[in-house]
Order: C-alpha cells, then structure tokens, then sequence
C-alpha cells in the first residue's frame, strides 16, 4: 500500500479551453479511505484518471508512494480501478477476468488459480468462477469487478461511482461491504461519488470539488459542522441547508423584515452576507414570536421526522423565499395556516455574500 | 394509446386501406423475388426443349444430368477449387489486415487516424475500372497474373476498404472502459487489441460473409487477371457458359449452372442472413 | 503542442502504424497506385502490353467529348444515378414505413436483401428469362391474366435500358431497404409516442421526425448509392449480351471501359481511351460525393 500525493494538479482538454481541474493539491495517507465528491462536471473523475493514469494532468505532479508516476503508463502504476459499469470482458469467465492482471504479469497458472480462489471465496464468489459476467447479477459482476482490483495487491484502489448501477437495496449492502474490505486490506483507496450518503458513510476524509477547484477537504463529521464555503454547507446534509440574503451590522442580522441579535462568534463580521441554516435548526415559535411570519406551503411526513416548507413573504410575489424545516411528527402545523418562524442563531452560518467563504474564518 | 385528434370514419377506412394495399404491394414484391428464385431452381430440373414452352409447369421428369452436364460445363472441380482457395484466403487475409486496422483507426487515438480513415474510405469509391487495367500490367511485371496468388491479392485490395468501413463502425460501438480496464490492468496494445477482437465477433462474422459473397460473385479481375483454364474461378466459369449459349442454346445446362453457384449461398443465407444484414447496417449507423 | 496524452496512448502514432500498415500497404499498391497510374494512362494512346504508352495529352478527353457512344454512356449512368436512384430511395422508405408494423419484418427483409448475395450474372440471366419477347415470364403472365394489350418487346433497344435499370432497383432496393431502417429502428418509439399525443399526422411524423433523426444515415445511403451506381458493371454486362460486348444500346461509363480496353476487340485494346472514361468515373464519384456531403452535412442529432 501507499501514500498518493498530489501537487498543483492541472487539466485542460484544449490548449486554451478552461481549466477542468485547477491546482489541486492533496495529501492521502497509505491506507485512507478518500471520497471525492460533487456535482457531475466537477472533475472528480478526471482527477480519478490523472491518477489512473487514463488521463495527463497538463501541469503538476503526481506522486505514488513517493516516486513520481506523472509519465508512467496506467499498467505500470500498481493500481487498480473498478469502473462505473464495472467493464468486466465478457467472453472471459469470472475466474479469467479476476486473473485477467496476473496472466498478463505472467504468473504461472497454479498460482494464479489458487490467487483467484481465495479472492473469490473473500467476496462469495467461489461457486461462479466458471460464469461469464453476463449470466451474473449486478451484485455479483460489481464483486467480480471487486475481485479483479484486489487481487494483485495494488498499491492504490481507483473507485468510479462503482454502485451507482445498483438498485437502492443492494447499494447499502456494496457500501457497507465496500468499507469493510477497504479496512480489512488496509488499502490506500479513492472513491469518486456524487452521492453525499456514500461520501458521508464511507470516507475517512472527503474531498468536495466543485468546478474543478478543492472546496474542502475533511472528515465527514467536520465537513457537515464545520462548512469551508456557502458551496459545501449546501452540497453536504439533505435537505439542503437554506440559505438566504442579509446583512450585518453592529452585532445584529437583519434578513429581510426580521433584525436577529447574534451571539459573540460572529462579532467581527459586518456588511452583506448569507446566512445558512440547516433544516433541523428552524422551528416554530408561538404566535406573534419567531424572527420570521410565513405561511405552511407544503409538508411531507418522512415517517420518523416531518418536512415543512414555509412561505415566506406574500404569496406568489418574487422577494418571496422558501425555508425548510425538519420538525417532529407532533409539532406539525397544518398545511396553508400561518406560522411564526425561529432560527436557531447558535447553529447558523454566515458565509461572505461574493466569495461564499465562512464566516469568521473558521 | 390514445389519439387527441379524433378521425372520421372516412378517414379511417382511407387508412386502412391504404395499409391494406401497401401490405399488399410488400408481399407481391417478396412472391415476384421468390418465384424468380424457384423458377430458376425448377428450370435446372427442366428439359432444354420444354423449358420455355410451359413457364410455369413443373418438370415432368427429373433431370439431374442437367447437373452432371453443367459441372463439366463449369469446370466445376476445378473451379470451385479455385474459388474456395482465392475467395476463402482473400477473405481470411483481408479480415486479419482490416481488423487491426480499423482497431487502431478508432481506438488508438493518435493523430492522422481522421484522415486515414477517409483515405480508406476513398477506397470504397474507386471502381474496379479503374484499376484494372494498371494492376494487370503491374502483377505481370512480378508474374503474379494467372496466377492464384495474385488474384488474391488483388481480392484482399478491393475488400480492404469496405471490410475496415465497417470494422471501424463495430469498434467504434465499444465502451472505452473494457480498453481502460484492460490497460489498468497492465496489457499492451498487442493484449488490448486481443481483449477487444472478440468483442467485435459479430462484426467480424458480418465482414468476413459480406466479402465472402462479393468475391464469390466476382468476375471482372478474375476473368482479366488469370485467362488459363486451370486458373478459372467459378464466375468466370458462369459466365463463360452463359457467353456460349448462343451456340449451344442449353438452357437448362445454364440453369443448373447457376443453381450449383448460388447453392452455397442460398445454404449460408438462410442460416446468416440476419447476421449479414444486422452486422452490414452498423458500418452504415454508427 | 505539449504531448498531453495519457502514457498509455503516448507515442500510438508509433504502435498504431503497426496495426495499419499491412491493410494501408495493400490497399495503396492495389487500388490507390493504379488509381493513379490510370490518370497517366489516359494521357497517352497504349494499345497494350508489347506496345510503349505515347503521351498525346487530352486527346482522349478530347476525343470522348466528341464521341456519341461516350455520351450515351454517360447519359445512361446519370439516368441509373437519377431516376434508378430516386426509385431505391422511394421504395426503400415506403417498404422501411409499411414494414414497420408488419409482422414478418424480418423474413421480407431477408428476401428483398437475397439478391444482393446472388451472382449479378445469375440476375441478368433471370432478368433476361422475365423480359424475354416470346416465351418471356412477364409477357407469358400478362397474357395469361387476359391483359395481351400490355406485352411489350421488353429487349428492344427502346426499352432494353428501361429494364436494366429496372433490375438494378429490383436488386438494390432491398440493400438499401437494410440501411435506411436500421436508421429508422435507431429512433427511440418514444418520440413517436410523444408525436401520437401531439395529434401528428403519419405525414408529419415523416418529415418532423423519421427523417431528420434518420438524416446522417440517409447521407451515408446516398454516397453509398452514388458509388453502386456509377460502378455497377456485372448485371449490365451480362444483362447487354451473352459474355461477349453487350449491345451498344445499353453501355454505361464502366462497361464501356470495360468493351473499349478489356474486351475481346483483339488485337487493338484501347487502353489510353479506357483508361480516360474511368478517370471520368472516379472524378465523377469524387465530385458527386463530396457534392452530397456537403448539402446533407449537418450537425448530428444525438439521443
């Protein structure tokens, strides 16, 4: 196993066209567990294929356990990747594409037999070695795919949304047995997501990239207290946090009609800014209290918790905003009553208005 | 499903009748295309006197020396041997230049692969015509003319365009990531390439038969590149006796001529025809 | 440019070349270097092997423009590209519409393909044995279903071309058939679902639907007829006369070369004149094609 660096990372796909990744720097322990996520068109996989080797970065460095591998061939790197669609050939059976790396390494054929074996029984394999992908489920050919990674003990693991073909049910099932591989090989591993569960769940740490440019790079817990930006308190927790428009002067926060006092932490901060607040930190007040009037819009019963979408402002009018709570089951108020609305302001955000960066610094 | 504009029922009769009448027009289509087929099968079994006075009877005595007569006519030991061996090697080569050809045109991503996909292309365009006459003189030169060989080459050159056409058309179809896979996994373009080839097996089927059928059809460059008797390939063979029936007037001796050469084809349609079509409609798709 | 391509791919013009260079070394030495040694030919007058080409220039261009047979060639290759062209087309995508609710689709498909897999020689011997003037099937089944008026001398030389090309759409239709719906299988149902909902006539669902997603398959059809039609040689030859130079009344560019060059005219073979007419093939492909491309180019419709 190894450690992967990357430094001032780089890609255009044209000479003169816009960057897909810029400067992407990261660190990534031997053996961690690291998520790239973001929305589609983020570079997260490019970056995957930099380190692949499917793609060149056009300025920066790549390093592999310490030695540079920016102008190695992909089959030279010692890693392994495990493809969206899996890409197991299929006119080779399971056992032949698990042994697929070590023929070509020319292993003699006992060895590898017995290889292949092993990593076969690992993932529960062992009674379809002489099936070929297409007579496997979707399970099965993601095992297979699995199987052919981990076998010839590579360096790094490469994951490309490796679930996302999967139905819901069986997604959990491969997430969590995704994770217990990882620890049980102790394996240096990127995963490339747009789920935020599986980031969330599986990382040790999480790189959130948008655009092509690092956002944050923490521990899932960190990611979801303790937000770089507006772009990262938004991508991670769902619902989505709201954030609104407003403005602070002297130690009090004032968001359209409401003027909210807020706590020592943010005492530096002045002039425009957004304000973020995560469903579970609104609630409702008593009548004629709250920081906000608003009007129940929607609600929708999740089972254990209740989301209530409250409109505020005058119906249908285009100032008018939306915040969305997640409440209990038994402070519900009914659908088109009013409402007086509260913000948590222990648990609120203020991220500058043009950067989108947190504030204070964090 | 449910249409928004309602039709009148003139309209609808209109319709129907005009689907009637198309289906009607498709199958008088397929009856006239078989029954030019079965004609000329029954004609074979026919008696040189009788054939053309009674189009549509049946032979009334089984005349199989009809295809005694025409295998000697043809030649036929001989030539058949001698289009097996041309067409069967023509095919074999041309397919085991074309494939990696169109591999590398489509997958390699290197720079010139557009250009020199046009130029094969530009192949497809060219007509025998207007090469023929060149390439006599030129394989004469290196004694390649009446001469199996040489018509073999000249079989593999004017395949090569249509066969990497449509190779390029199968590869192109293929998911990058069993190539990426496969280079992650450390093979070499030689192993990729190996990895990809059964990949493309319907593609291959479909060439292979398609420029099987042409060559086995062929006549020009066979009947100008070779011109002994022993040399002759079943084509030139058919023609031939077809050139000689206004001397002999054995008709019938034609008609079996012709039954014996389509025979295999007619054998490998009915059991590829799918294959042939499906795989010679990817070229043209994708 | 900085080589920015991955590692893998590095340096593939390189490895490339290995895979391309035996089918590139064939095809340039059988068709591209005679391709061009036939240009040179038609400069000069060359009665054959024996004899040493003399170079005259455009005498033999100059010489085709004067000559009746050649126009008559060429005048009956344009009328197979145009009017036999618009028939396969016509046809092709009337049976490609009526065969797409018909059940046994696939099975009229393969028949209408077969003679494309028959030996051309073997079609012009059923062509003749249907159009033949006493005895023939056509005429011999008009009779019998009482219709004698509409017996015609279907080989006479007024008529023998109309035959030809006739038989050519007979043959080639069913390829084109082949091309024109796979395009046409290719589009999703649901964008005729979406058209049945919107109340579309079968009239508009052709022309704001089937052809515009069919369009960059119609323009690989058209360049493909273009090339069968000036090449079509066997079926005429055979079709013209038994083995020997077929009858002038049904020549067209490539069995005229193949009459003025190859033929049996022993001992004066004309090369530099058969050598001119099939320049005027290729160049005659070359522009049309190009000219096809560029009317049909249009930006390629993804779904």
């Amino acid at each position: 196993m190894a450690s992967i660096s990357l430094h001032a990372v780089t890609k255009r796909f044209l000479d003169d066209g816009p960057a897909v990744l810029s400067g992407v720097d990261l660190e990534i322990a031997d053996g961690e567990f690291i998520v790239l996520v973001g929305p589609s068109g983020c570079g997260k996989t490019t970056l995957l294929r930099i380190v692949a080797g499917l793609e060149t970065a056009t300025s920066g460095e790549l390093l592999i356990g310490g030695s540079d591998m920016s102008h190695l061939p992909a089959g030279d790197r010692n890693i392994a990747m495990v493809f969206q669609n899996y890409a197991l050939f299929p006119h080779l059976t399971v056992a032949e594409n698990i042994g697929f790396g070590l023929k070509i390494r020319g292993m003699p054929k006992a060895e590898r037999r017995s290889m292949v074996e092993e990593v076969a029984s690992l993932l529960g394999l062992a009674p379809y070695l002489e099936r070929r992908p297409g007579e496997l489920s979707g399970g099965q050919r993601q095992r297979v795919a699995m199987g052919r990674a981990i076998v010839r003990r590579p360096a790094a693991f490469l994951m490309d949304e490796p679930l996302s073909n999967l139905d819901a049910k069986l997604r959990v099932e491969m997430r969590a047995e995704i994770s217990r591989m990882q620890r049980r090989l102790n394996a240096t591993t990127i995963y490339v997501t747009h789920d935020q569960t599986e980031a969330m769940t599986m990382g040790d740490r999480v790189v959130v990239l948008n655009r092509g440019v690092v956002q944050q790079i923490a521990p899932p817990a960190e990611l979801y207290q303790s937000p770089a930006n507006a772009f990262v308190a938004q991508f991670i927790g769902a619902p989505t946090m709201n954030m609104l428009a407003g403005s602070v002067s002297g130690g009090r926060l004032a968001v359209g009609a409401a003027d909210i006092p807020l706590p020592d932490r943010f005492e530096a901060c002045s002039g425009p800014v957004l304000v973020g607040a995560r469903p579970e930190h609104i609630g409702v007040a008593d009548p004629g209290e709250g920081h906000f009037k608003g009007r129940v819009a929607l609600v929708e019963h999740l089972g254990k918790e209740v989301q209530v979408h409250f409109e505020i402002g005058p119906v249908g009018d285009e100032d008018s905003y939306v915040l969305v709570a997640t409440l209990d089951p038994g402070e519900v108020p009914s659908e088109g009553s009013k409402a007086s609305i509260v913000l948590d302001v222990d648990h609120i955000y203020l991220f500058d208005r043009d950067s989108g960066s947190r504030l204070p610094a964090p | 499903m449910q249409t928004i504009v309602r039709l009148s029922l003139s309209q609808r009769i209109g319709r129907l009748f005009g689907r009637l009448t198309g289906r009607l027009f498709v199958w008088v289509w397929v009856f006239f295309s078989l029954a030019m087929l079965a004609w000329l099968i029954l004609a074979a079994f026919k008696r040189n006197n009788t054939v053309f006075r009674n189009l549509w009877a049946l032979p009334d005595s089984n005349e199989a020396h009809n295809f005694q007569d025409a295998w000697d006519l043809l030649n036929l030991t001989r030539t058949t041997l001698n289009s097996i061996l041309t067409v069967g090697g023509g095919t074999a080569l041309t397919m085991a230049v074309a494939a990696p050809a169109a591999y590398a045109l489509t997958r390699m991503g290197f720079r010139g692969a557009s250009p020199l996909t046009s130029l094969f292309a530009l192949g497809i365009g060219v007509p025998v015509h207007a090469i023929i006459i060149p390439l006599f003189v030129g394989l004469s030169e290196v004694n390649l003319t009446n001469n199996l060989w040489g018509l073999t080459l000249a079989y593999m050159g004017v395949s090569i365009p249509f066969a990497v056409f449509l190779m390029t058309g199968f590869f192109r179809s293929l998911p990058s990531e069993l190539e990426e896979a496969a280079v992650m996994e450390g093979a070499g373009p030689l192993r990729v390439f190996s990895v990809m080839l059964p990949l493309v097996r319907p593609g291959m089927v479909a060439s292979s038969l398609i420029v099987a059928v042409g060559l086995w059809n062929e006549f020009l460059l066979a009947l100008v590149l070779t011109y002994d008797e022993s040399k002759r390939t079943i084509g030139v063979g058919l023609l031939n006796t077809f050139g000689a029936m206004r001397y002999t007037s054995n008709w019938v001796g034609l008609f079996a001529s012709v039954v014996i050469m389509l025979t295999p084809l007619i054998i490998l349609y009915t059991w590829m025809s799918r294959r042939i079509i499906e795989g010679l409609t990817v070229g043209a798709t994708k | 440019m900085k080589d920015v391509s991955p590692p893998h791919l590095r340096h593939n013009g390189r490895r490339a070349s290995a895979f391309i260079a035996p089918a590139l070394a064939i095809y340039l030495t059988i068709i591209m270097a005679p391709t061009v040694a036939t240009v040179w030919i038609s400069f000069t007058e060359w009665r054959g092997i024996g004899d040493s080409p003399e170079f005259v220039g455009l005498d033999n261009y100059r010489h085709l423009l004067r000559s009746d047979t050649f126009w008559g060639s060429f005048n009956r290759t344009m009328a197979i590209l145009v009017a036999g062209g618009l028939a396969v087309f016509f046809f092709s995508f009337l049976f490609t519409m009526l065969l797409r609710e018909m059940r046994a689709k696939k099975f009229i498909r393969a028949v209408l393909f077969f003679p494309n897999i028959v030996p051309p020689v073997a079609l012009a011997i059923a062509w003749g044995v249907l159009l033949a003037p006493r005895n023939g099937l056509l005429n011999g089944f008009l009779e019998t279903v009482g219709l004698d008026f509409a017996t015609r001398t279907w080989l006479a030389p007024d008529l023998i071309f109309r035959s030809v090309i006739a038989g050519l759409v007979w043959i080639y239709t069913g390829f084109f058939i082949t091309i024109i719906m796979a395009g046409v299988d290719r589009i999703p149902k649901h964008f005729y679902e979406a058209a049945d909902l919107e109340g579309a006539t079968p009239r508009q669902k052709l022309f704001k639907v089937t052809l515009p997603l069919t369009w960059d398959v119609l323009s690989v059809a058209a360049v493909l007829w273009v090339i069968t039609a000036i090449k079509t040689f066997e079926f005429i030859y055979a079709f013209g006369g038994s083995g020997t130079d077929p009858s002038i009344s049904t020549w067209t560019l490539p069995v005229q070369v193949y009459a003025v060059a190859l033929g049996n005219r022993s001992p004066i073979f004309a090369l530099g004149q058969g050598s001119a007419i099939a320049t005027v093939m290729v160049v005659l492909v070359g522009v049309l094609v190009i000219l096809i491309r560029r009317i049909m180019r249009r930006k390629v419709v993804e779904f």
